[in-house]
């Protein structure tokens, strides 16, 4: 596995600010949720359109739950626009398109950013993203990497937009939705409702994001909103 | 399309007070600067006339009573009095009077006689005009040429003038009225703009929206802060 060289700030303990609180509170409910499941559980994030905070909110839970002391993996399984590695700022040149390729293994690919967390990037952009994602090998990928980790975290593609979320999520415990205040419609949601229904797809819950907020800051004011990746003071 | 109810037109309110705010204010504004630096203000006077069947001339002077029946004829007289004091040719002698410096359709505009009361003799005049001097003159005039021009017209009238134009009043523009108005001609056109753009809104509000809506697990909301964060910090 391989080691990144940057200083991982982010994943300093103490964190205090409000959005931190949270992540610990999405961590808390679904921890509750996937209580009855053992062993590793793995989780896939989506959301019904682009920009609405899909991979922010994967990073951070993978973080949150990391800092809990459990062995997480965040897996960016988004083929066509990868953007964790650029969100935490490590290179991405083999990843999970080369491992279901197998022009690379887990071992090469997967980076460790923490003590307790890692990440396979997405790799460089396959022509044939669905039918890896709908892969068998996908499939044995997942089932191989429950053995070494307490979570899996897997973002992926808008599934509003592109199928490759059912295909990953079929692999996984279920799906959290990430909606955004103001911007996802009711249509937009519903339908992809309907459609993880039809998939028979767990629907395990929805983040809300980008609320606005006034009442958190005059409580917190001695403390700030930080950076979503978690800097520490 | 959403259905409304009070509680979500008031939620809008709430929501937009501070446009609502504005809107009134800068509507207001424009009234009150349009009354106050484009119209010119408006002056009244008013000018009283008696007027009597001619049977009421003599009462008290030579020991007549008040005749009950002479009364009813002036009172009735009133408005067929006040119908010749509105008429194109009284105002045709006015201007005459004038020297022709005005239009007769134009003087016509500026008067308007009423009776006091409906069991009143008096008769007001009131003459309208954005200069005060030039209102009281005109309104004098149309004073001395109005009793004659009645009698010529009701041979049995008595007419006495009570009051000249001493005083004017400015009538207009109303600003204070018309600004408040404006103010709330303001908030309410932009509380329909705020409730048309609400009832065609098709995006997740809000937490307390979301749960209204969907019964699925909200694992939690990830809030963005309306203020901005201290300077010199992440």
């Amino acid at each position: 596995m391989k080691k990144s060289n940057r200083n991982n700030e982010y994943l300093a303990s103490g964190m205090q600010s409000v959005v931190a609180e949270a992540y610990k509170s999405i961590r808390t409910n679904l921890q509750f949720l996937l209580a009855r499941n053992s062993g590793c559980k793995v989780i896939t994030i989506s959301s019904p359109q682009a920009s609405e905070g899909k991979t922010t909110n994967s990073v951070n839970i993978a973080i949150s739950f990391s800092q809990l002391g459990k062995k997480v993996l965040l897996i960016d399984a988004d083929l066509r626009r990868p953007t964790v590695c650029k969100k935490l700022k490590i290179e991405n040149t083999d990843g999970l398109s080369g491992v279901l390729a197998a022009f690379s293994s887990p071992e090469k690919a997967i980076v460790s950013v923490g003590p307790n967390l890692s990440v396979l990037p997405s790799g460089t952009i396959p022509p044939n993203p669905s039918e890896l994602l709908a892969s068998k090998e996908f499939e044995n990928l997942i089932e191989k990497l429950r053995e070494s980790y307490d979570y899996i975290i897997i973002d992926t593609a808008p599934v509003g937009i592109i199928s490759d979320a059912l295909s990953v999520a079929r692999c996984s415990e279920g799906i959290i939705l990430i909606v955004k205040e103001k911007s996802t419609t009711y249509q937009g949601f519903e339908r992809v409702v309907d459609g993880l229904k039809l998939a028979q797809i767990p629907l395990l819950g929805v983040v809300l994001n980008g609320t606005e907020s006034e009442e958190y800051y005059p409580y917190y004011k001695n403390h700030y909103y930080r950076n979503p990746y978690l800097k520490s003071r | 399309m959403k259905e409304l109810d009070l509680t979500k037109l008031f939620k809008i309110c709430k929501d937009n007070i501070i446009a609502l705010i504005l809107t009134g204010v800068v509507f207001a504004a424009a009234v009150f600067s349009y009354n106050t630096f484009f119209v010119a203000p408006t002056y009244r006077t008013t000018t009283t006339i008696l007027v009597n069947n001619g049977g009421l001339a003599d009462v008290g002077v030579s020991g007549e009573n008040v005749d009950s029946n002479d009364l009813n004829a002036s009172l009735y007289l009133i408005e067929t009095c006040v119908d010749i004091l509105e008429s194109d040719n009284m105002y045709k002698e006015l201007a005459n009077a004038l020297n022709d410096d005005y239009s007769y359709d134009g003087l016509q505009s500026r008067f308007s006689p009423r009776a006091r009361g409906e069991e009143s003799l008096l008769i007001d005049i009131s003459t309208y005009g954005t200069d005060p001097k030039e209102i009281k003159k005109i309104a004098n005039t149309f004073l001395e040429i109005a009793p004659t021009f009645i009698k010529n017209n009701i041979l049995s009238v008595d007419v006495k003038i009570l009051a000249t134009a001493e005083k004017t009043t400015k009538v207009g523009p109303r600003t204070a009225v018309n600004t408040t108005l404006a103010f709330f001609a303001g908030a309410v056109l932009c509380v329909l703009v705020c409730v048309v753009i609400s009832l065609f809104k098709n995006t997740i509000e809000s937490e307390k929206d979301f749960k209204a809506r969907y019964d699925i697990p909200l694992l939690g909301t990830v809030p963005v802060f309306k203020n901005k964060q201290p300077k010199g910090r992440a």
